[in-house]
Protein backbone atom coordinates (compact mmCIF):
# COMPACT_ATOMS: atom_id res chain seq x y z
CA UNK A 1 0.00 0.00 0.00
CA UNK A 2 2.91 2.36 0.19
CA UNK A 3 4.70 3.61 -2.82
CA UNK A 4 7.73 5.07 -4.47
CA UNK A 5 7.29 8.41 -6.14
CA UNK A 6 5.02 8.63 -9.15
CA UNK A 7 6.20 10.46 -12.27
CA UNK A 8 3.62 12.77 -13.84
CA UNK A 9 4.07 15.06 -16.80
CA UNK A 10 3.30 18.74 -16.27
CA UNK A 11 0.01 19.54 -17.96
CA UNK A 12 -1.32 15.97 -17.85
CA UNK A 13 -4.23 14.58 -15.92
CA UNK A 14 -2.76 12.60 -13.01
CA UNK A 15 -4.23 9.33 -11.81
CA UNK A 16 -3.40 7.45 -8.60
CA UNK A 17 -5.11 4.12 -7.80
CA UNK A 18 -5.58 3.10 -4.18
CA UNK A 19 -7.47 0.78 -1.80
CA UNK A 20 -9.49 1.81 1.24
CA UNK A 21 -8.56 -0.87 3.78
CA UNK A 22 -9.72 -1.43 7.32
CA UNK A 23 -7.78 -2.31 10.47
CA UNK A 24 -6.95 -5.78 9.14
CA UNK A 25 -6.06 -4.55 5.63
CA UNK A 26 -9.27 -5.89 4.11
CA UNK A 27 -10.51 -3.60 1.31
CA UNK A 28 -13.67 -2.07 2.73
CA UNK A 29 -16.27 0.41 1.55
CA UNK A 30 -15.69 3.55 3.66
CA UNK A 31 -18.41 5.55 5.36
CA UNK A 32 -18.21 8.10 2.53
CA UNK A 33 -16.18 8.70 -0.60
CA UNK A 34 -12.45 9.03 0.23
CA UNK A 35 -10.81 12.43 -0.14
CA UNK A 36 -7.56 13.54 -1.74
CA UNK A 37 -5.47 16.58 -0.84
CA UNK A 38 -2.29 17.72 -2.54
CA UNK A 39 0.60 19.20 -0.59
CA UNK A 40 3.74 21.01 -1.59
CA UNK A 41 7.00 19.13 -1.18
CA UNK A 42 9.47 17.63 -0.86
CA UNK A 43 9.70 18.44 2.86
CA UNK A 44 6.45 17.22 4.39
CA UNK A 45 7.22 18.98 7.67
CA UNK A 46 6.91 22.31 5.86
CA UNK A 47 4.21 21.25 3.41
CA UNK A 48 1.14 23.32 2.79
CA UNK A 49 -2.10 22.22 1.19
CA UNK A 50 -2.59 23.19 -2.44
CA UNK A 51 -5.80 24.36 -3.97
CA UNK A 52 -5.97 21.81 -6.77
CA UNK A 53 -9.19 19.83 -6.71
CA UNK A 54 -8.79 16.04 -6.47
CA UNK A 55 -11.57 13.80 -7.79
CA UNK A 56 -11.98 10.32 -6.28
CA UNK A 57 -13.87 7.73 -8.32
CA UNK A 58 -14.83 4.18 -7.33
CA UNK A 59 -13.69 1.31 -9.51
CA UNK A 60 -16.77 -0.49 -10.78
CA UNK A 61 -17.23 -3.99 -9.41
CA UNK A 62 -14.47 -3.87 -6.79
CA UNK A 63 -15.19 -3.00 -3.16
CA UNK A 64 -12.90 -0.42 -1.62
CA UNK A 65 -10.92 0.37 -4.78
CA UNK A 66 -10.61 3.91 -6.07
CA UNK A 67 -8.73 6.20 -8.39
CA UNK A 68 -7.81 9.78 -7.52
CA UNK A 69 -7.31 12.23 -10.37
CA UNK A 70 -6.45 15.90 -10.83
CA UNK A 71 -5.04 18.28 -13.40
CA UNK A 72 -1.28 18.58 -12.91
CA UNK A 73 -1.11 21.98 -14.56
CA UNK A 74 0.86 25.15 -13.91
CA UNK A 75 -2.46 26.91 -13.30
CA UNK A 76 -3.01 24.52 -10.38
CA UNK A 77 0.40 25.41 -8.94
CA UNK A 78 2.57 22.60 -10.29
CA UNK A 79 6.04 23.11 -11.72
CA UNK A 80 8.33 20.71 -13.58
CA UNK A 81 11.11 19.13 -11.55
CA UNK A 82 9.31 19.55 -8.25
CA UNK A 83 8.09 17.04 -5.66
CA UNK A 84 4.62 17.06 -4.15
CA UNK A 85 2.58 14.74 -1.93
CA UNK A 86 -0.94 13.43 -2.26
CA UNK A 87 -2.80 12.53 0.95
CA UNK A 88 -5.60 10.03 0.46
CA UNK A 89 -7.92 9.62 3.43
CA UNK A 90 -11.05 7.63 4.22
CA UNK A 91 -13.19 6.87 7.25
CA UNK A 92 -14.34 3.39 8.27
CA UNK A 93 -16.45 3.08 11.43
CA UNK A 94 -15.41 6.58 12.51
CA UNK A 95 -11.69 5.81 12.20
CA UNK A 96 -9.74 7.83 9.66
CA UNK A 97 -7.05 6.03 7.67
CA UNK A 98 -4.68 7.55 5.18
CA UNK A 99 -1.83 7.00 2.75
CA UNK A 100 0.65 9.52 1.41
CA UNK A 101 1.86 9.27 -2.19
CA UNK A 102 5.00 11.18 -3.28
CA UNK A 103 4.47 12.84 -6.67
CA UNK A 104 7.21 14.04 -9.00
CA UNK A 105 6.25 16.41 -11.80
CA UNK A 106 8.44 16.10 -14.89
CA UNK B 1 0.66 1.06 -4.52
CA UNK B 2 3.76 0.97 -6.67
CA UNK B 3 4.52 2.88 -9.82
CA UNK B 4 5.87 0.30 -12.27
CA UNK B 5 7.07 2.77 -14.91
CA UNK B 6 6.43 3.49 -18.56
CA UNK B 7 6.01 0.84 -21.25
CA UNK B 8 5.21 0.58 -24.97
CA UNK B 9 2.85 -1.74 -26.80
CA UNK B 10 4.37 -5.21 -27.08
CA UNK B 11 6.28 -4.84 -23.81
CA UNK B 12 5.70 -7.11 -20.86
CA UNK B 13 4.74 -5.48 -17.55
CA UNK B 14 5.93 -7.44 -14.48
CA UNK B 15 2.91 -7.63 -12.19
CA UNK B 16 4.09 -8.98 -8.85
CA UNK B 17 2.31 -9.44 -5.57
CA UNK B 18 3.18 -10.79 -2.15
CA UNK B 19 0.05 -12.20 -0.54
CA UNK B 20 -0.61 -11.85 3.19
CA UNK B 21 -3.51 -12.29 5.62
CA UNK B 22 -3.56 -8.67 6.77
CA UNK B 23 -0.32 -9.02 8.71
CA UNK B 24 3.34 -8.69 7.82
CA UNK B 25 3.64 -12.46 7.42
CA UNK B 26 3.39 -13.90 3.91
CA UNK B 27 0.78 -16.59 3.37
CA UNK B 28 -0.52 -18.49 0.37
CA UNK B 29 -4.08 -17.65 -0.69
CA UNK B 30 -6.80 -20.22 -1.20
CA UNK B 31 -6.70 -19.66 -4.98
CA UNK B 32 -4.54 -17.81 -7.47
CA UNK B 33 -4.69 -14.03 -6.95
CA UNK B 34 -6.25 -12.04 -9.76
CA UNK B 35 -5.19 -8.74 -11.26
CA UNK B 36 -7.94 -6.59 -12.73
CA UNK B 37 -6.46 -4.15 -15.24
CA UNK B 38 -8.29 -0.84 -15.50
CA UNK B 39 -7.61 2.23 -17.64
CA UNK B 40 -7.77 4.94 -15.02
CA UNK B 41 -9.55 7.47 -17.25
CA UNK B 42 -12.41 4.96 -17.68
CA UNK B 43 -12.67 3.16 -14.31
CA UNK B 44 -16.12 1.79 -15.11
CA UNK B 45 -14.79 -1.22 -17.01
CA UNK B 46 -11.82 -3.56 -16.95
CA UNK B 47 -9.43 -4.05 -19.84
CA UNK B 48 -8.91 -7.63 -18.69
CA UNK B 49 -8.58 -9.73 -15.56
CA UNK B 50 -5.63 -12.12 -15.32
CA UNK B 51 -4.64 -14.81 -12.86
CA UNK B 52 -1.31 -14.54 -11.09
CA UNK B 53 1.00 -17.56 -11.20
CA UNK B 54 2.95 -18.63 -8.15
CA UNK B 55 6.72 -18.26 -8.35
CA UNK B 56 9.25 -20.49 -6.74
CA UNK B 57 6.47 -22.43 -5.04
CA UNK B 58 8.67 -24.51 -2.78
CA UNK B 59 10.94 -21.77 -1.42
CA UNK B 60 8.96 -18.57 -1.08
CA UNK B 61 5.45 -18.31 0.29
CA UNK B 62 2.91 -16.02 -1.30
CA UNK B 63 4.98 -14.65 -4.19
CA UNK B 64 3.03 -14.36 -7.44
CA UNK B 65 3.94 -12.98 -10.86
CA UNK B 66 2.26 -12.33 -14.19
CA UNK B 67 4.10 -10.92 -17.19
CA UNK B 68 1.30 -8.81 -18.69
CA UNK B 69 1.75 -8.42 -22.43
CA UNK B 70 0.58 -5.07 -23.76
CA UNK B 71 -1.59 -6.18 -26.67
CA UNK B 72 -3.82 -4.16 -28.97
CA UNK B 73 -6.27 -3.86 -26.06
CA UNK B 74 -3.99 -1.17 -24.63
CA UNK B 75 -3.24 2.37 -25.77
CA UNK B 76 -1.28 5.37 -24.52
CA UNK B 77 -2.96 5.78 -21.13
CA UNK B 78 -2.38 5.22 -17.43
CA UNK B 79 -3.48 1.84 -16.10
CA UNK B 80 -3.83 0.22 -12.70
CA UNK B 81 -3.62 -3.42 -11.69
CA UNK B 82 -5.98 -4.08 -8.77
CA UNK B 83 -4.89 -7.36 -7.15
CA UNK B 84 -7.28 -9.47 -5.09
CA UNK B 85 -6.68 -12.65 -3.12
CA UNK B 86 -8.51 -14.52 -0.36
CA UNK B 87 -7.19 -16.16 2.80
CA UNK B 88 -9.43 -17.86 5.34
CA UNK B 89 -12.53 -16.28 3.88
CA UNK B 90 -11.29 -12.68 3.81
CA UNK B 91 -10.41 -10.77 0.66
CA UNK B 92 -7.24 -8.68 0.56
CA UNK B 93 -5.98 -6.27 -2.04
CA UNK B 94 -3.11 -4.21 -3.39
CA UNK B 95 -2.75 -2.10 -6.49
CA UNK B 96 0.00 -0.97 -8.86
CA UNK B 97 -0.02 1.51 -11.69
CA UNK B 98 1.85 1.75 -14.99
CA UNK B 99 1.79 4.01 -18.00
CA UNK B 100 1.65 3.04 -21.66
CA UNK B 101 3.38 5.58 -23.88
CA UNK B 102 3.27 5.92 -27.65
CA UNK B 103 5.35 3.55 -29.75
CA UNK B 104 6.08 -0.15 -29.82
CA UNK B 105 4.04 -2.78 -31.61
CA UNK B 106 1.10 -4.61 -30.09
CA UNK B 107 2.20 -7.86 -31.75
CA UNK B 108 5.42 -7.80 -29.74
CA UNK B 109 8.92 -8.90 -30.64
CA UNK B 110 10.23 -11.62 -32.94
CA UNK B 111 10.53 -14.83 -30.94
CA UNK B 112 11.67 -17.16 -33.73
CA UNK B 113 12.77 -17.02 -37.36
CA UNK B 114 13.78 -19.35 -40.17
CA UNK B 115 15.32 -18.79 -43.59
CA UNK B 116 13.85 -20.86 -46.42
CA UNK B 117 15.86 -21.00 -49.63
CA UNK B 118 13.96 -21.53 -52.86
CA UNK B 119 15.15 -21.26 -56.46
CA UNK B 120 13.15 -18.10 -57.10
CA UNK B 121 13.95 -16.28 -53.85
CA UNK B 122 14.97 -16.54 -50.21
CA UNK B 123 12.16 -16.35 -47.67
CA UNK B 124 12.35 -15.25 -44.07
CA UNK B 125 9.56 -16.58 -41.89
CA UNK B 126 9.24 -15.24 -38.35
CA UNK B 127 6.81 -15.39 -35.45
CA UNK B 128 5.88 -12.58 -33.10
CA UNK B 129 4.92 -12.66 -29.42
CA UNK B 130 1.20 -12.72 -30.21
CA UNK B 131 1.58 -15.78 -32.45
CA UNK B 132 1.45 -13.91 -35.75
CA UNK B 133 3.46 -15.59 -38.52
CA UNK B 134 4.96 -13.34 -41.18
CA UNK B 135 6.90 -14.10 -44.36
CA UNK B 136 9.20 -11.77 -46.23
CA UNK B 137 11.10 -12.54 -49.44
CA UNK B 138 14.18 -11.36 -51.25
CA UNK B 139 14.06 -10.36 -54.03
CA UNK B 140 10.62 -8.90 -53.59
Amino acid sequence: MLTGSVDILLGATAYIPFDSWNATLVPTAPDSTPTGTLYTGPNLAAATAMGASVTVTAITGLTGRYVASWAATAANGFAAGTMYHLRLAWVISSTTREVWVPIRIG
Amino acid sequence: MRYLGRFQLGDYVPLQIGTHPGTAVAANPTAAPTARIVALDTPGSAVETVNMAIRDAYKRTGFFLNWLRLSSSYSAKIYAAYYTWAIAGSNYSECDMFEVVAGGNSSGAVIGAAVIQRPEAEFLMYQLDDGTLNVRRNPV
